[in-house]
């Protein structure tokens, strides 16, 4: 009974979803409130997602509580995670998200780091691009050409060099072509591709086939 | 020769950063081009616009898309000031709520500077995050007010502003297009899939450039500013040169560092095997 | 942002950059000091922009106290991190959740695909909609790169037939112009987040005007 009844529970709220969206007088029909039944579905589904806003908090707890507990390397910066979370979370709620005392640490530590972390990518393409772009069959031929086409389309010197008045608009002229016509159609074999796996999986899932979802026994 | 694929990383690293800070201090003033399929749609679209008209931004970046979004943000918002847009921002990310709110005041202290009106409540106001994902964004099409819960970003009701009184629902006689700062998921699709009949506009990280070209061409999206060069074409189109004009002259000799080391790493490469094969026989 | 704070934000970017080099104790300083925020800052503004105003919207004035019910469940999430003779009872808001989604799957999302698809058979039911003959023969040789490239996924048929084997070629040269473009920008865009670094460092840090 511990996935058939949670089994049972998806299925109610797959077909009470389809119904919303799918059939007009559903879709429109209107609570004494005037709110949209659809609506008021939406609104008790996200009350639902702030009932487990805490998950990674606890989550962060129980890990790095658990790094303190057993005195494991670093446990120190893991006690200073904890107190940070726990201060953070605590002035948030007392006081506000625009509050200057919760907004300080945010503006100066987490947006500077969250930029940062993401600016090492520069390096790593570069380094990457050194390392692993071999040219050795007619593939990777296709595109490193296609690659260095784009990259000097997407800057002042590749049009300086090959402009848009030119043969073929230049740089720029071809990198349009290429993201209008080849590289479009290849995304969107991808993007159908892609979409009917999840539609093959999301029927499996419906049908009961597929229950990973609802973790072992 | 052979040892030109084999560089040490750091020195990559150096070399990356030195070719980039160069540029950045001293530029070299390489003009910018308008990408017509693009940016320029962008641009017309609002330059279309009639004073009064309400337009929506959606903030669907962190901040570690600042620095392409950002400016493209502050420049897009510069232009709708100048022609008397109204402006409404929402955010489907939490991390990005608070940028956007800071990159628009920066906006509004330079438009007060130059005698433009950017008063916060009747020319623009920011909602910011709201938890729900698309199904909560969709709910605000038909009863924008409830799905927000009447509060804005500042948690202030919705009642007390003029512009967000008259924005009960994002249908096409309010809204008079969207424009997503997307930096990945959620973002764009919450848009093609529940807004269908709605401009959408897209500011876009490069690096999803390649494929938000395709909604491109399948007509779900009208024009795309792409990374920072977008945001640099957009500064020029607006006439306000900002931080996107500054850094591409870094961008191109960054771009030319990349094109050269993929080709040392490649030459190293084949000769290598050639002196593989000649060991060999 | 205050003086104090610009320096925070430098020696933090600093602290950062010291990665590239090796891991050390600056970096996994910084790195414990993102975590938290980012997770502090989800929590309160669930709490601020969400919990509170649709419990005042909803439960306060429109009595829906029913809401709490899926509150309730929401809360059942937690279990997860007891033992397993409790962490049985988050199936309960997973199957909730994962059934939501299943019937949008089934219902409204498709259609941005049926857009795309339609729009890629456009040279083949409406070919005079664009009228000049370059969009004409572009709209065509859509067709032809997106078939070919959506042939290069019969795994099964390409084997045994020559047609879907040769166009699953030509396809794979189509996808790998896709992935160079998609390259050629993501160099773009990793630059751009350095180079935004690195303008606030000299600019709002060093003080040196750009």
């Amino acid at each position: 009974m511990r996935k058939e009844v949670p089994f049972i529970i998806s299925l109610v709220f797959a077909v009470w979803r389809f119904c919303l969206e799918a059939f007009d007088k559903m879709y429109n029909y209107k609570l004494p409130s005037g709110d949209l039944l659809r609506n008021a579905s939406a609104y008790a589904m996200t009350f639902l997602m702030c009932g487990a806003a805490l998950l990674g908090t606890l989550n962060l707890l129980r890990i790095h509580g658990n790094n303190i507990r057993r005195r494991r390397a670093n446990w120190i910066f893991s006690a200073y995670l904890l107190a940070l979370l726990i201060w953070q979370i605590a002035i948030g709620i007392a006081t506000s998200h625009t509050g200057a005392i919760y907004k300080w640490p945010y503006d100066a530590a987490y947006l500077p780091l969250d930029a940062t972390m993401f600016s090492l990518l520069a390096f790593y393409i570069a380094s990457a691009a050194y390392r692993a772009f071999r040219v050795r069959n007619i593939d990777a031929a296709v595109m490193l050409v296609v690659a260095f086409l784009v990259m000097l389309g997407n800057v002042p010197i590749g049009q300086a060099v090959w402009g848009r008045t030119a043969f073929l608009g230049g740089f720029e002229g071809v990198k349009n072509w290429i993201l209008r016509v080849p590289n479009a159609a290849g995304n969107r074999a991808l993007t159908l591709g892609i979409f009917l796996g999840i539609m093959a999986t999301q029927s499996r899932m419906l049908l009961g086939i597929e229950r990973r979802h609802l973790g072992q026994d | 020769m052979e040892r030109f694929d084999q560089i040490n990383p750091r020195v990559i690293y150096l070399l990356l950063a030195v070719f980039l800070v160069f540029p950045v201090l001293k530029p070299i003033g390489m003009p910018i081009s308008i990408d017509p399929q693009l940016t320029q749609p962008v641009f017309n679209w609002i330059e279309g616009l009639k004073p009064g008209d309400i337009v929506i931004f959606d903030v669907a970046y962190g901040g570690g898309s600042d620095s392409e979004l950002g400016p493209q943000l502050k420049a897009w918002f510069y232009h709708c000031m100048r022609k008397g847009v109204k402006v409404v921002g929402v955010a489907q990310w939490d991390t990005g709520a608070p940028l956007a709110y800071t990159a628009v005041k920066e906006v509004v202290a330079v438009l007060e500077s130059k005698g433009i009106s950017a008063k916060e409540g009747t020319d623009w106001a920011y909602v910011g995050y709201k938890a729900g994902g698309a199904t909560v964004f969709r709910a605000m099409q038909d009863d924008f007010w409830k799905a927000c819960g009447n509060t804005d970003w500042n948690q202030k009701n919705f009642s007390q502003s003029p512009l967000l009184a008259q924005v009960k629902k994002w249908d096409k006689a309010t809204i008079k297009g969207f424009i997503c700062y997307s930096a990945g998921s959620p973002g764009i699709p919450t848009y093609t899939t529940y807004f269908p009949d709605q401009d959408l506009y897209v500011g876009d990280v490069a690096v999803q450039v390649a494929g938000t070209s395709n909604l491109l061409r399948a007509g779900q999206v009208k024009g795309i500013l792409a990374g920072l060069a977008g945001a640099a074409q957009y500064e020029k189109l607006v006439g306000v040169p900002g931080l996107g004009v500054k850094l591409m002259d870094a961008q191109s000799l960054g771009h030319l560092v990349v094109i050269l080391l993929v080709v040392l790493g490649n030459v190293g490469y084949r000769l290598k095997m050639r002196a593989g094969k000649k060991r060999a026989a | 942002m205050s003086t104090t704070q610009i320096w925070v934000a430098a020696l933090m970017t600093l602290a950062c950059y010291s990665y590239l080099y090796k891991e050390n104790v600056f970096f996994r300083f910084a790195e414990h000091t993102m975590i938290p925020i980012a997770v502090a800052q989800a929590v309160v503004t669930t709490y601020h922009q969400t919990l509170i105003p649709y419990k005042n919207t909803y439960i306060v004035k429109q009595g829906w106290w029913w809401m709490w019910i899926f509150f309730a469940a929401g809360v059942l999430f937690y279990t997860r991190l007891l033992p397993a003779k409790y962490s049985w009872l988050a199936r309960y808001p997973i199957s909730m959740q994962v059934g939501w989604t299943l019937g949008s799957y089934f219902s409204i999302a498709p259609r941005p695909y049926v857009v795309q698809m339609l729009d890629a058979i456009r040279a083949l039911y409406n070919p005079a909609a664009k009228g000049a003959y370059l969009m004409r023969f572009e709209n065509l040789l859509f067709f032809l790169m997106f078939a070919t490239a959506m042939m290069y996924f019969f795994f099964t048929i390409g084997g045994k037939s020559k047609l879907v084997g040769v166009a699953g070629q030509w396809g794979r040269w189509i996808l790998m112009v896709g992935f160079g473009a998609s390259f050629g920008n993501t160099v773009q865009g990793r630059i751009s987040l350095f180079l935004g670094r690195l303008s606030f460092l000299l600019t709002s840090w060093l003080k040196i005007k750009i």
